[in-house]
């Protein structure tokens, strides 16, 4: 367990602790902090195992590179709108078609984090709308 | 095939094997057919349980237009005699999976609401 110190605005807190009174009842402030924490890690795939973590910590590295070369790439018509696969920093591979990039750079490199983005100047958006009703 | 009751109302959904690339582990996981879905969606424990590796990340759109982002991997998927390889799915806190149009539109697909039936082809 970490204890820490954070600043808070007086009218911010004051209008938080009243909200949390009303709804949780007394002494519940923590407990609903550290739940708005859980929420921001789970909201952003981060509440995962350590191994997971170490995962995405790896492939995180491979995006910041990946993301340095963006503008570089976008410039290069061999790379323009194609798939790259990025390991150690490099680009290691291209195909227009993202599954067959995978599967030639894994198994070439082996089954490691190797990101593999769509070189575009934005990032890739998707749609999950699905909304569920709860089960009662 | 038949709709599964255990979503209310009835949803067209069956059973799909997911097998880690290069390795036999592989995972039967309920999925709804979701054609809503641009992609298909595994939950987080499969991607645990299956070893899974991410290889990028997505920016994803909610119903309520909300974004967050989430990791995706890389699997092979089979189901009813069809075999895909090298999927992308994303991974999320869900229960089953979603089986997104990046997988239905390789396929035919008639669903029958009335007889709370559906049928897959791959003419």
């Amino acid at each position: 367990m970490v204890k820490t110190t954070i600043e808070v605005d007086d009218e911010l807190w004051r209008r938080f602790s009243l909200l949390v009174l009303r709804e949780k009842g007394e002494r519940k402030k923590n407990e609903v902090i550290v739940k708005i924490l859980r929420d921001y890690v789970e909201q952003r795939g981060l509440l995962v195992e350590e191994q997971q973590l170490e995962y995405i910590l790896r492939i995180e590295e491979e995006r910041e590179a990946f993301l340095k070369m963006r503008d570089e790439l976008i410039r290069n018509p061999v790379y323009n709108g194609k798939y790259v696969a990025v390991f150690q920093g490099k680009v290691v591979g291209c195909d227009d078609e993202k599954e067959k990039l995978a599967e030639t750079v894994y198994k070439k490199y082996g089954y490691v984090p190797i990101y593999i983005d769509k070189v575009a100047p934005k990032e890739r958006q998707v749609e999950i709308p699905s909304p569920e009703l709860a089960a009662p | 095939m038949n709709y599964s009751s255990e979503y209310s109302p009835p949803a067209p959904s069956l059973k799909v094997k997911f097998t880690r690339p290069f390795s036999d582990r592989s995972l039967e996981l309920q999925a709804k057919l979701d054609t809503g879905a641009d992609m298909t969606v595994i939950p987080q424990h499969a991607v645990s349980e299956l070893r899974l590796i991410p290889a990028s990340r997505v920016s994803v759109i909610l119903f309520d237009e909300q974004r967050v982002w989430r990791y995706t991997y890389f699997v092979n998927l089979s189901f009813n005699g069809f075999a895909y390889k090298m999927v992308e799915v994303i991974g999320a806190q869900r229960r089953d999976a979603l089986l997104g149009r990046d997988v239905l539109n390789r396929l035919k697909i008639v669903l029958d609401g009335k007889t709370l039936s559906f049928s897959l082809f791959d003419p």
